[in-house]
């Protein structure tokens, strides 16, 4: 297991049955997408940059493997912990960076007061961007660093 | 019941007709919203990137709820799992808690956890109850057949959000429909994601993976489909037409929010209950229940 990763311990309970593929709806459709395949790289620690760069990007975080999993294996969760693993190598891909970056700037994934003429319209309630709480938050967290870092060769 | 309407991103912006036949069903059947103009972003895309990061972005909203001393209601289901599986985590884990009160300090909130999270379907199902809809209806709409899409975060994880349904087996969307007078379909996509949490990563894999719950429900002779998250409904009603087209099939099926089916129901106006906005259009549905339908 690599150092870096640290939810290994998580996976080991894993006896490879696949119940997490047999339901995953992206597999269904992308047959190179394969939950019980990325536990297994974990557990034998190759975590490669095709894990990485792709792969762990494909998971659409609906949870189905983690609930069904007969060992309890947290399957969903490490799928995202090696995401965050990903995004501290520089890997971030451009939807997550342009909604993180939007967010940065007005609070939401999108700038909600472009909307306000339709939603009078509607007949809803005017709506507001601010993004000073987020420019402290991103700063503190060292976040707008992270958004900016060129991916590791 | 009074509580703070969350509507996140995707839903003041994406799915105004949810809101809009929301906002109108609360009312009628006596719920009270409250706006919170400060709410932000949930946290959802930031769960992608950094944990504390995620935690921090949806305590700040539990922290303006709870400043007010509401709960929290969302539309959106990717903003109920972010908020309350945050609000888990961070009462689960003391090191968290400490962090997200040092950031949230600095932005002058504070978090306790009092405020609680529970998705706008859910507030129907338990507050108002089933029983109580199919009470107020005014305008049964039998003959109607219905697939209700679940999707994932408002049943998963289940120890978070499911409440009383059972991830793998759920009722309450389907009790509610049927306390329209309508009829809930049996159909092999009923629990399947739509697969909106990849079309930014990967369009293609997200829409086949959307196609194939929209044939299922259209084998199935769904009149119309029914969702409960505004991701949903513009996977499966927003990109219906680029489907058809990259599927070469043809399904023209209607996809609804929970809200304008209960609200048509009870008679309310189409219009008002945004049924201008959608995109597949209930022409069928609105010429045999509105309310100035002829019978």
């Amino acid at each position: 297991m690599t150092e870096e990763f640290k939810h290994g311990e998580e996976a080991l309970p894993c006896f490879s049955c696949g119940t997490c593929t047999a339901g995953c709806a992206v597999r269904e459709v992308h047959p190179g997408f394969d939950p019980r395949k990325i536990i297994r790289q974990v557990l034998l620690g190759r975590i490669d940059d095709g894990l990485l760069k792709e792969t762990v990007w494909l998971c659409a975080d609906c949870h189905t493997c983690s609930e069904r999993c007969p060992q309890g294996v947290p399957v969903n969760e490490i799928i995202m912990a090696l995401r965050h693993l990903a995004v501290k190598r520089g890997i971030v891909p451009a939807a997550y960076k342009g909604q993180m970056d939007t967010i940065h700037k007005s609070g939401h994934i999108y700038e909600v007061a472009d909307f306000n003429k339709k939603r009078a319209k509607t007949g809803l309630p005017e709506l507001r961007d601010d993004g000073a709480p987020y420019e402290k938050i991103y700063s503190s967290l060292g976040l707008d660093r992270v958004l900016k870092q060129e991916e590791e060769k | 019941m009074k509580a703070a309407l969350f509507l996140g991103c995707s839903a003041p912006v994406r799915a105004q007709n949810y809101e809009a036949s929301f906002r109108l069903v609360a009312d009628a059947l006596g719920i009270e919203l409250v706006d919170i103009l400060e709410f932000g972003c949930c946290g959802y895309p930031a769960a992608s990137i950094d944990d504390l990061a995620a935690a921090v972005l949806a305590a700040r909203n539990l922290a303006l709820a709870e400043a007010q001393d509401l709960d929290l209601i969302t539309l959106c289901s990717a903003c109920l799992g972010s908020l309350a599986s945050a609000r888990e985590r961070i009462l689960k884990d003391d090191e968290l808690k400490a962090a997200v009160d040092r950031e949230l300090d600095k932005i002058d909130l504070k978090f306790e956890g009092k405020t609680q999270v529970i998705h706008a379907a859910r507030v129907l199902y338990e507050t108002v109850g089933a029983e109580n809809i199919k009470r107020a209806v005014k305008r049964p709409l039998e003959g109607l057949k219905v697939a209700v899409h679940y999707g994932c975060h408002y049943l998963k994880p289940g120890d978070v959000v499911g409440h009383t349904d059972n991830p793998e087996a759920p009722v309450s969307l389907d009790e509610m429909v049927r306390a329209t007078g309508a009829e809930t379909l049996e159909y092999a996509g009923r629990l399947g994601c739509c697969g909106g949490g990849i079309l930014g990563v990967s369009e293609e894999t997200a829409l086949n993976v959307t196609q194939k719950r929209l044939q299922s429900a259209f084998n199935a002779r769904a009149d119309c489909m029914v969702t409960v998250c505004p991701f949903c409904s513009v996977m499966l009603e927003g990109n219906q037409k680029k489907i058809e087209k990259q599927s070469e099939s043809k399904f023209n099926l209607p996809v609804l929010y929970l809200p304008q089916l209960i609200g048509l129901s009870l008679g309310l106006d189409p219009d008002a209950l945004g049924f201008k906005l959608n995109r597949v259009k209930a022409k069928k549905i609105l010429a045999e229940y509105s309310p100035d339908s002829s019978r």
